[in-house]
């Protein structure tokens, strides 16, 4: 039978002033496994803590088998039938396996003094269904990362729950042991189990879900089968950035970076070639397109003063504790924006890390030009003239923006050659000469994002490393950023740029590499990515 | 609590002939005494307080030996000028220069390398060091009170009379909070402290060596408690575990003054001498103590993250 066993009316939740589920309405059916995508931030995780009774709910109503259950305690919600993992598997880690599972508190006092046989055989059948009964015996601590996530799992059949919510079951997990978690929630879900699924690993959601629904901004885009919602332009909008004009697909937007790219040209207005596209005409027609003109981005010729040095990473292995992120890619920068895209969670920071050196490398080299850097660190690397913009800026909120500006040229001894480059800057930058004596937090978004790149500036590096600098600033800026990006080349440097404003990005993409669960799926001039469906299954991981 | 106090107020008689106690009654000259004495306590407990939040903003390391470097401090000049027979005054900078040693072979040993494990870590690790150290000078020197160095009388300036030695501390701690808060401002070594402290994780992308910077802070942090407790045996007795006293307050001092924030412990500092000096004065028995506190509440509840914390 049909009908809906977890339902969510206007379901509100916000911290302080940012509203992180803004009136959240939604149907879950029974039997079904429904599956939750959406950027980093949309408020997947708040929906599941206020569903099942971690966060209070600001409004609205969640309605569970009938019942309405908004803000009952976790624990009554989670005995009542509605279970759910979390992103990082917590067992008890001093308890086996086994005992992990019969911790689980099922009713009244005596299940808490005294273990029942039928416990006892609930955990053993469990431990037999997921194939875990050979580290029964094993301490939590002990097992691998995807263990834990089984066995977070087998605690909560232990309730046998009607409905489970999973956060990222298969996130960090290797591939064998990931399809075996796939293959029981298959199993499971024909026994009548229904699934909410948070997945960021879209191979996952595609094989798994029956519905998917789309979250962004804390509300909810649309809701459908995976192929209908993963063509739907709102999602594309979501996951890969608004463009300027709406009617200006993504074909133009490469058109535009074709003539740019192939042409060695900056051109101060988007450009579209001819239908054609790929070949190196550069006769400029008016595309129609919004016409976007970057602050500072005269008609020069990328090639007129390349820098000689090209940073080529080879085959890079990294991570975080035992947790591998990056799993054997290789980059290397080209005149212009070599850019680095990818979903949430593929790795890139982490790959820009890898680079500058603040992230150190399992395997693999680094050199730039004939300097091997695999192991130096960003302070060193800065010397070889590489610089590093952190995601949001980094620059010193309690430091005034002279001071910050001082900073950059931390490792310029001589006093004039400092005083040229903050003339420099403050001629690229003039907003920010009337805010010298400000402190780096009082500044607008924008202002905050010239001040991270004039820092940079007064390094006077020749790569440039840009993580997400359009993050967080106000669409009307985006543009703006990107002029400052292409300034840069402009004046001869080479820029690494990851973003999640992909479609702006491509605008002065020279390169693109697609970044997703760790490995490159694609590399090739950006002029090579003519068709959006395959950037969306590139960028998806779907290929 | 009230063993630094009571020291300056014995001080103070041996001067001052006629004290005027009432609190309804303060002679124009006992009020300035009373604010030379808390400028001066105020000073000692911002240097003191600007270390610990120093190596707090900077490394993210709560340092429970800062008290006892300070009694490290203490004992260098009581006994390089007592047992040796330096000049007294000369044997400041000494002691400055053997705590900021003292500060890098510390972090060398005991919190470099633990650096990337939990905060816990590192706290427990200081009060390790803590106990070592006091440990250390109780054996060397025996935990009885050791007297002042010297008594230098009073001055009289403007009719008014300060005891010598006191007035000598004021100029130091003066001195070095204004070189220090110079230091801090004007020089890139300065800034490149403070942005770390800011960011961290930035401060490398502009080039700063920042483990070099952890040490560069500690070894600071360490001769500014140093200095602080160089001062001391010129205005009272010292004991091995008279830094517990200026540690709370010095806590105090830095949450009051926002967690990291420089100024706020120069600020802090001062306040909290103020209350120290005039509720020993004004406030029977153990009041200063509980007007600092109250003082302290108050601030958390009005401003919770500090005189000048927050911001960004």
């Amino acid at each position: 039978m049909t009908g809906s066993i977890l339902e969510t009316v206007e379901l509100r939740k916000q911290f302080g002033n940012l509203v992180a589920n803004d009136g959240i309405s939604l149907e879950i059916e029974e039997g079904e496994i429904h599956g939750i995508i959406g950027p980093n931030g949309s408020g997947k995780s708040t929906f599941f803590n206020t569903v099942t009774g971690f966060y209070d709910a600001d409004g609205g109503d969640v309605i569970f088998d009938d019942r309405t259950i908004t803000n009952d305690s976790p624990d009554k919600i989670a005995r009542s039938g509605l279970g759910r993992t979390f992103q990082i598997a917590s067992p008890f880690r001093d308890l086996t396996v086994r005992e992990n599972l019969l911790s689980v508190y099922t009713a009244g006092l005596g299940s808490g003094l005294r273990v029942s046989e039928d416990k006892r055989h609930r955990a053993q059948d469990i431990l037999g269904q997921l194939e875990i009964e050979h580290i029964a015996e094993h301490e939590a601590s002990d097992i691998s990362g995807g263990q834990q996530k089984l066995l977070e799992l087998g605690r909560i059949l232990m309730l046998d729950p009607k409905c489970i919510m999973l956060d990222e079951p298969t996130a960090g997990v290797n591939p064998a042991l990931q399809n075996r978690i796939l293959e029981h929630l298959r199993e499971l879900n024909e026994e009548g189990r229904t699934f909410v699924i948070i997945e960021h690993d879209m191979s996952v959601i595609s094989g798994l879900t029956d519905r998917v629904t789309v979250f962004n901004q804390g509300r909810v885009v649309m809701q459908g089968d995976f192929e209908t919602v993963t063509s739907d332009e709102r999602v594309r909008e979501a996951y890969l950035g608004e463009a300027t004009d709406p009617d200006a697909g993504l074909a133009e937007t490469l058109d535009a970076s074709v003539s740019t790219g192939a042409a060695g040209q900056a051109t101060a207005e988007a450009t579209g070639s001819n239908g054609s596209g790929g070949d190196t005409g550069t006769v400029a027609r008016s595309s129609g397109a919004l016409q976007t003109e970057p602050t500072a981005a005269p008609v020069t010729t990328v090639s007129g003063e390349p820098t000689d040095n090209t940073l080529v990473a080879d085959e890079i292995i990294t991570g975080y504790g035992n947790h591998t992120v990056i799993d054997g890619v290789s980059v290397e920068t080209r005149p212009g924006v070599t850019c680095i895209f990818g979903p949430n969670g593929s790795g890139k920071s982490t790959l820009l890390k890898a680079l500058i050196g603040a992230v150190p490398v399992w395997s693999g080299s680094i050199h730039y030009g004939n300097t091997d850097i695999t192991h130096t660190t960003a302070h060193e690397n800065l010397k070889h003239g590489i610089v590093m913009l952190p995601q949001d800026g980094g620059i010193f909120g309690k430091l005034t923006v002279k001071e910050n500006l001082q900073l950059g040229g931390y490792q310029v001894d001589d006093r004039s050659v400092r005083e040229a480059r903050l003339e420099h800057v403050l001629d690229t930058f003039p907003d920010l000469e009337p805010k010298l004596g400000a402190k780096g937090h009082s500044l607008s978004g924008g202002q905050q994002m010239m001040l991270s790149f004039g820092r940079a500036m007064m390094t006077g590096a020749d790569l440039y490393i840009l993580d997400e600098p359009s993050s967080g600033l106000a669409p009307s800026l985006i543009d703006d950023v990107f002029g400052m990006a292409q300034s840069l080349v402009d004046q001869g440097a080479q820029v690494i740029l990851v973003e999640q404003n992909v479609r702006e990005a491509l605008r002065i993409a020279d390169y693109v590499y697609i970044l997703a669960q760790g490995e490159l799926q694609f590399d090739g001039p950006a002029a090579d990515l003519l068709d959006e469906d395959e950037l969306v299954n590139l960028y998806l991981g779907l290929e | 609590m009230s063993v630094s106090i009571s020291g300056l107020l014995l001080v103070m008689a041996d001067s001052v002939t006629a004290l005027q106690l009432s609190p309804s009654f303060i002679r124009p000259s006992t009020f300035l005494q009373l604010l030379a004495f808390a400028i001066l306590l105020g000073g000692i407990y911002g240097l003191v307080a600007l270390g610990l939040t120093m190596i707090f903003g900077v490394m993210d390391v709560i340092n429970f030996a800062h008290g006892a470097l300070m009694v490290v401090g203490m004992y260098i000049v009581w006994w390089l000028s007592t047992a040796v027979g330096l000049n007294p005054f000369l044997t400041i900078p000494i002691a400055v220069v053997a705590l900021f040693v003292l500060g890098i072979a510390i972090h060398r040993l005991t919190i470099a390398p633990i650096m990337d494990a939990p905060q816990e870590n590192q706290l427990i690790v200081t009060f390790g060091v803590l106990l070592i150290i006091v440990s250390a000078i109780e054996i060397t020197f025996s935990a009885d009170p050791q007297s002042r160095v010297l008594n230098l009388g009073a001055v009289g300036i403007g009719g008014v009379a300060l005891p010598g030695g006191q007035l000598i501390a004021l100029l130091i701690a003066i001195l070095a909070v204004v070189l220090v808060w110079a230091f801090l401002q004007r020089t890139q070594l300065g800034r490149a402290i403070r942005g770390t402290a800011d960011d961290r994780e930035a401060a490398q992308y502009v080039g700063i060596n920042v483990p070099r910077i952890d040490y560069l802070t500690f070894g600071l942090g360490a001769a500014l408690a140093g200095l602080a407790g160089a001062v001391i045996p010129f205005i009272q007795q010292i004991d091995p575990h008279l830094g517990d006293t200026y540690l709370i307050n010095a806590f105090v001092i830095v949450v009051l003054g926002g967690l990291g924030s420089f100024p706020g412990a120069l600020v802090g500092g001062m306040i909290i001498g103020f209350v120290h000096v005039f509720g020993q004065f004004f406030l029977p028995g153990s009041g200063n103590q509980i007007a600092i506190f109250l003082i302290f509440i108050l601030v958390l509840l009005l401003k919770p993250e500090g005189l000048f914390g927050g911001g960004s």
